[in-house]
């Protein structure tokens, strides 16, 4: 059975709540076991966490399944750098609840490395009468990765069956890639994609964000999926409520629509996520079928080549060989450097740059166009099309950026330009020296027609691109709608330059010697950095896979 | 450590910032503080921000923003917050000693937030000294980010069964923004406390809820059928981010759409079971959809959208083509919304015909962000209707906003005002037309 599993689909159960996984878990019969078990609930108490419904759904899962517990022994442990089981298994029910809910009450925000405390828990389980089963509630952890092999050895040596309740990932995240600098616990490495490797190339040229890091994947991180798949056990996603709302655009405001736009085809559905879920398999093992999947190694010369010349600024994380992969770190590099003032140089660059994008548009659409049908999986199929649009999109922004900054940049930049005339208005920032170039994004989420209405630099020049690019979204679209591929692409957008300006800090208190954290001085913050999470609405996350609760 | 001394070339900013005379600058604090006309205010509060970045009002507010309404005050200190640091700073210490105990809360909240933990006993001195209920719950929302654990359980020990509800309310939301269970025990004892009153208890029990409690919707549901009058607003924000409401209280806003409660209640009612997804209301929620109350109507949308996440386009397609205006709308600006603008031309005839529906039919237009709408609201800026004109003037801003991305747009600096007389209009919206004739491609 273990050995069929393939992808996060074959593992990852239906609903976003926490009813039914803790009905499932605690239920015997649903699970065909009768026998005697011997259950520990490993909770990752975190503010999201007390903040859900974990109590009451636990509550109501005990309750519900009384009779089927008689002869199951149930155990209640706190992550935390040191593994602490509150509650030895045991027949009598009565305290679970109490124990839980004393472990919500201290919350821990540190990076913590469950995988250690999974394999402590599976010494103390290693013995005990019955099944064995593990259930691992966490939302704020699980991306901080300490030998997976080695605990997945652990559990299946143990005989113990370990199911997840967790977050949900983003697609290919690049997050802790990104910021190498982020310290983790002891031995772990931080990965937050819900793919064994960060498969979709990531930041793109002009795109403020990473789509990678703001797209919610429909699964949970590698790890956790790749635990439950070798042990026989289920991965649950939690998601609030709350979260499931479209915005167009996560940090910023969408300049299309007051934030009412409905985007049916942002919804998750099962059937379209199975087809195009990431491997679970052990590592080397995806890496050696990504290295013979055509359009993987299409994507993967293009990600090469891309960076090479600055549209991309992460790295690949596999170097293929003929038939292989290496694996090597995925990480922030060059920029084409299009963040300066020197208007008439950076605007040659650009042009140097859409010559180079016209190449590789050329290349990497006629590799991908000779790719039979039927060769390569539908997960590397869908990031390829993705990338291809990304390329024209990033082609489009360049030649806007170039005349942004053969005119309206200069004219912005110079402080003697003539005022406005009403309605316009002078910038607030008129005056003031500026300092750079950055930019925002109009997202495709309402489609490329929008566009063509708005008035941009290079409006003229960039339209018969974006008609091109028309018909090559709205194909995708049509494809790829209710996954999280037709996510990334809204994420992704027209870019809106604009000039930064010097920054206007002060002093802060200073902190002395000796003085105790509470005395004085700013909060360093937490040491588990807050991420926005990628969607919607309050910076809250998009989609879900059903409403199942 | 050393301190952070930042880029101080923000000081250069300074003598480049203003132009506004100082008799200017008296006029706008006095317009800031005008207790009648919110426009006023607010065109005050926008002029002194965009051409006063150096600070120059300073010692005016500082003197006049005490004797000013809570809101002219909470502007006021918007203003001190935007100025450079040095400004910032020597501001907000002078705060502290203003006679206004909100203005002092504002200035130690913001000062503790960046760090200064002396501010602490005096953040809660202030809330304790206001007698105001309205000034408090301003207050509490100054409060709101700050998760340090002395000032969360100083929180805690300011709530008494006689806190009034507003009051209750804005303690225990700030303690749930802070995610803080030890109040759980203490809206318990409120519960059971025999002289709680009615709302207090109402206000607990949707906390507990909020807060993923067990039993927390059926002891909701109790209270909520105890209440003679009902208040759902009271509650709304707990329920809005509980992460589920629970079979008791989904089945008691069930009651609530079939009750003859007044259209606010059903309104809350529509979207609480909209937002919690709960498909048992689907039926009756599909009965709100043909309400001629467009804002019932469109509650009842919004929930259904909540529960199905789409509507089929052929039935708003049909009911496009429906007699009754309501309904046409409705359809037309969801299917905008979904990126369909097949209902626009019956937008703008509704919109273009004086009548009941005129008004809601421009501010639909506002939402197509498109060229072809400019042309109509730009007539409904010739209008008799002065409502109808200030709902084209706001439609206008945000689709022209859209439009011109790059340009800095302030329809207001063409001199139109909807309630300006017939010349200043005239003249205003000649310079509008004009700008649109030149840049429309």
């Amino acid at each position: 059975m273990a050995q069929q599993v393939q992808s996060a689909a074959d593992v990852t159960g239906v609903g976003r709540g926490m009813d039914r996984p803790l009905d499932i878990f605690l239920s015997s019969s649903r699970s065909g076991v009768s026998e005697e078990r011997t259950l520990f609930i490993l909770i990752d108490s975190s503010e999201e966490l007390g903040r859900s419904s974990f109590l009451s759904s636990l509550d109501s899962a005990l309750n519900k399944n009384q009779t089927d517990l008689s002869a199951t022994r149930i155990g209640i442990a706190k992550a935390g750098a040191k593994l602490m089981v509150i509650l030895e298994p045991s027949l009598e029910h009565g305290m679970l609840l109490p124990a839980a809910r004393a472990i919500l009450n201290t919350p821990n925000d540190s990076i913590l490395n469950l995988y250690s405390n999974l394999r402590g828990l599976s010494k103390k389980l290693a013995g005990s009468p019955g099944s064995r089963e593990i259930l691992l509630v966490t939302l704020a952890n699980g991306d901080a990765e300490d030998d997976l092999s080695a605990t997945t050895r652990r559990l299946v040596k143990s005989g113990i069956k370990l199911s997840v309740i967790a977050s949900e990932a983003y697609l290919s995240d690049c997050y802790w890639a990104k910021r190498s600098y982020q310290q983790a616990p002891k031995d772990c490495k931080l990965h937050g994609a819900e793919s064994a490797y960060i498969e979709l190339p990531w930041a793109w040229l002009f795109q403020r964000e990473p789509i990678n890091e703001i797209t919610p994947s429909g699964y949970a991180y590698y790890g956790l999926s790749r635990l439950a798949a070798a042990t026989e056990g289920r991965v649950h996603i939690y998601t609030p409520a709350s979260k499931a709302e479209h915005a167009c655009a996560v940090y910023n405001r969408c300049l299309l629509c007051d934030g009412d736009h409905v985007s049916p085809t942002e919804l998750y559905k099962n059937a379209a996520l199975e087809v195009l879920a990431p491997l679970v398999l052990s590592r080397e093992e995806v890496g050696r079928r990504l290295a013979r999947d055509p359009y993987y190694r299409a994507t993967n010369r293009l990600w090469q080549a891309a960076s090479r010349v600055g549209l991309l600024s992460g790295t690949a994380p596999l170097k293929l060989r003929r038939t292989a992969a290496q694996e090597q770190a995925s990480r922030g590099t060059f920029f084409l450097g299009l963040t300066g003032l020197a208007f008439s140089s950076q605007a040659k660059t650009a042009d140097r740059a859409i010559k180079e994008t016209d190449k590789l548009i050329k290349s990497f659409e006629a590799e991908i166009g000779r790719i039979e049908a039927g060769d390569g999986s539908g997960r590397q199929q869908a990031i390829a099309a993705l990338c291809r649009i990304m390329l024209r999109l990033t082609r489009i922004n360049l030649i806007s950026y170039a005349e942004y900054c053969r005119d309206l940049g200069p004219r912005l930049a110079d402080p003697k330009s003539p005022e406005p005339i009403a309605p316009e208005v002078p910038s607030s920032h008129q005056g003031r020296r500026a300092t750079g170039i950055y930019q925002d994004g109009i997202p495709l989420c309402h489609g490329v027609s929008p566009l063509l209405g708005l008035e941009v630099p290079g409006r003229e020049k960039i339209r018969p691109h974006l008609e091109e690019l028309a018909p090559l979204v709205r194909e995708f679209e049509t494809e790829y709608r209710n996954t999280p591929f037709a996510v990334a692409l809204h994420r992704a957008g027209l870019a809106k330059f604009r000039l930064s300006y010097a920054g206007t800090s002060g002093n802060l208190a200073r902190r002395r010697p000796g003085s105790k954290a509470s005395e004085n001085g700013p909060s360093t913050g937490s040491p588990r950095p807050r991420r926005r999470a990628g969607g919607s609405g309050t910076g809250s996350s998009g989609p879900s896979t059903g409403r199942k609760r | 450590m050393r301190p952070h001394v930042f880029a101080l070339s923000a000081m250069v900013g300074l003598a480049l910032t203003t132009s506004l005379l100082a008799q200017d600058i008296a006029q706008l604090v006095r317009d800031l503080g005008d207790p009648a006309d919110s426009r006023l205010r607010s065109s005050a509060y926008n002029q002194l921000r965009r051409e006063d970045r150096g600070g120059k009002a300073l010692p005016i507010l500082l003197v006049s923003l005490p004797s000013f309404s809570l809101s002219s005050q909470s502007l006021g200190f918007y203003l001190i917050q935007s100025y450079p640091p040095p400004v910032r700073s020597s501001g907000m210490r002078r705060l502290l000693s203003s006679e206004s105990g909100y203005l002092r809360l504002c200035a130690a909240s913001q000062l503790f937030k960046e760090g200064d933990r002396t501010q602490l006993a005096k953040i809660i001195e202030d809330l304790r000294s206001t007698d105001s209920e309205q000034e408090s719950v301003m207050m509490l929302s100054r409060l709101r980010g700050i998760r340090d654990p002395l000032f969360i359980e100083q929180i805690r020990g300011l709530i008494t069964a006689d806190s009034g509800s507003n009051l209750l309310s804005g303690y225990l939301f700030l303690l749930l923004d802070a995610g803080d269970r030890g109040a759980i025990p203490v809206a318990r004892r409120l519960i059971e406390a025999g002289d709680s009153s009615l709302d207090t208890r109402l206000i607990c029990a949707a906390f507990l809820l909020a807060a993923g409690e067990p039993d927390a919707s059926a002891v909701l549901a109790t209270q909520l059928d105890k209440s003679s009058k009902l208040s759902l607003s009271t509650i709304n924000r707990f329920l809005l981010a509980a992460e589920k409401l629970g079979k008791p209280t989904s089945l008691f806003l069930l009651r609530v759409l079939e009750s003859d409660a007044d259209s606010y209640q059903i309104r809350i009612a529509l979207r609480l079971l909209g937002t919690h997804a709960y498909q048992p209301a689907l039926g009756k929620i599909r009965l709100h959809l043909q309400s001629t109350n467009l804002s019932i109507a469109k509650a009842a949308q919004e929930a259904l959208l909540g529960i199905a996440q789409e509507l089929d386009p052929k039935v708003l397609q049909e009911m496009l083509a429906s007699k009754e205006p309501a309904q046409v709308l409705l359809a037309a600006d969801l299917l905008r919304r979904m990126d369909d603008h097949s209902g626009l031309a019956a937008v703008m005839n509704i919109a273009a015909r004086p009548g009941d529906r005129q008004l809601e039919a421009t501010e639909i237009l506002a939402g197509f962000r498109i060229p072809a709408v400019v042309p109509a609201l730009l007539n409904a800026l010739e209008s008799d209707n002065s409502r109808l004109r200030a709902i084209a003037f706001r439609a206008l801003e945000e689709v022209l906003h859209s439009l011109f991305p790059y340009r800095n747009l302030e329809l207001a600096s063409t001199g139109y005002a909807h309630d300006g007389t017939v010349g200043q209009r005239e003249a205003g919206l000649e310079k509008i037309r004009s700008f649109w004739n030149k840049h429309k491609r």
